[in-house]
């Protein structure tokens, strides 16, 4: 309670936490619009959430798209202080994220796997993102850039997901119960174990073998080629280490925000 | 849905534009072809290059065949 009262006061009185204020000062010195001092607060509070959980420290790259900063602001990598790639036009809408198109548009985080992992490794890693609405059929959620299926997830239907961390050889379909506005987490916690939550439900978890780390940028809205590209609204996307054990933190401290604006 | 569709000469121009956070990359549609969504009409980074892509061809977009079910 203290810290939460800690992080909302922040924006009043500054004080901010040192990281967020280091995404507010990467964007001023960028030009970009802040978001308002009351999701300054938010933000801030995010940031808070994250750390007490233990999820910042193991974060390599996490962005917040929905905010009422502008859209370069939402396109901050706040662990990276870098930026993420609009391709070919994602609708980006205030407070709420990036909308593909269905036809080209996806977000590049241009964080490669094979060289810029620290805390996300082949044997013990974490991704995952915040959907907005309701998804259409056959929505890809991510993939890398070369468009192949190495670590690429694909939305089906409201039913079926196809499932990859860390792995091309093989695609998994599990029964889903996806309706709105949900945290979808895909974690490998060993060579041979990997799974996947949907808010705080672990839905799947099997066996599949992890692959070396692909030489090439994780994509979200886009995975391989053979899927096209999505119409899906994502509100903030991330990867790390194997965030297993925080996942309920995890998706408190994003719903906590996305709820909140 | 309506894609716009480049030949060769202005695959060659455009492809691999970037201003600010936007980037512009053909991609391929179900019939192989490389297209671009008409968003891009619109955004306003790209608009240095808004001439060169209002005279792309407009084609309708081919989706890809759904795929046969993986094992579970």
């Amino acid at each position: 309670m203290i810290r939460a009262t800690v992080g909302i006061l922040a924006g009043v009185g500054g004080g901010f936490d040192a990281d967020y204020q280091a995404v507010l000062d990467y964007a001023t010195t960028q030009g970009y619009t802040l978001p308002s001092a009351s999701q300054q607060a938010l933000q801030n509070q995010l940031v808070v959430d994250l750390k007490d959980a233990g999820v910042w420290s193991k974060l390599d790259t996490f962005a917040v798209f929905a905010t009422d900063g502008n859209e370069d602001f939402a396109l901050i990598d706040w662990i990276r202080l870098s930026q993420y790639s609009a391709v070919n036009s994602p609708t980006f809408t205030t407070d709420i994220g990036f909308t593909g198109d269905g036809a080209s548009a996806y977000m590049n985080t241009n964080f490669n796997l094979a060289n810029d992992s620290v805390n996300y490794q082949q044997d013990s890693a974490s991704k995952f993102g915040w959907i907005n609405g309701t998804p259409p059929d056959n929505d890809p959620f991510d993939g890398v850039s070369d468009f192949s299926s190495y670590n690429s997830v694909n939305i089906r239907t409201l039913s079926v997901f196809q499932w990859r961390i860390n792995t091309s050889s093989n695609s998994n379909v599990v029964a889903s119960n996806l309706s709105s506005d949900y945290l979808l987490h895909y974690y490998r916690d060993s060579a041979s174990s990997s799974g996947f939550y949907m808010d705080t439900t672990l839905t799947q978890s099997n066996t599949t073998a992890s692959a070396s780390l692909a030489n090439a940028t994780q994509i979200i809205m886009a995975g391989q080629s053979s899927w096209g590209f999505s119409s899906l609204t994502i509100s903030a996307y991330g990867m790390g280490d194997d965030l297993t054990a925080e996942n309920t933190d995890l998706y408190n401290a994003l719903n906590n925000y996305l709820t909140s604006l | 849905m309506i894609v716009l569709h480049p030949n060769t000469e202005q695959y060659n121009a455009l492809n691999g534009y970037k201003h600010k956070s936007s980037e512009l990359l053909f991609v391929k549609d179900g019939s192989d072809k490389w297209i671009v969504g008409l968003n891009v009409l619109t955004d306003p980074n790209f608009e240095p290059i808004r001439t060169q892509l209002e005279k792309l061809e407009r084609i309708e977009y081919t989706p890809f065949p759904p795929e046969p079910d993986d094992e579970p």
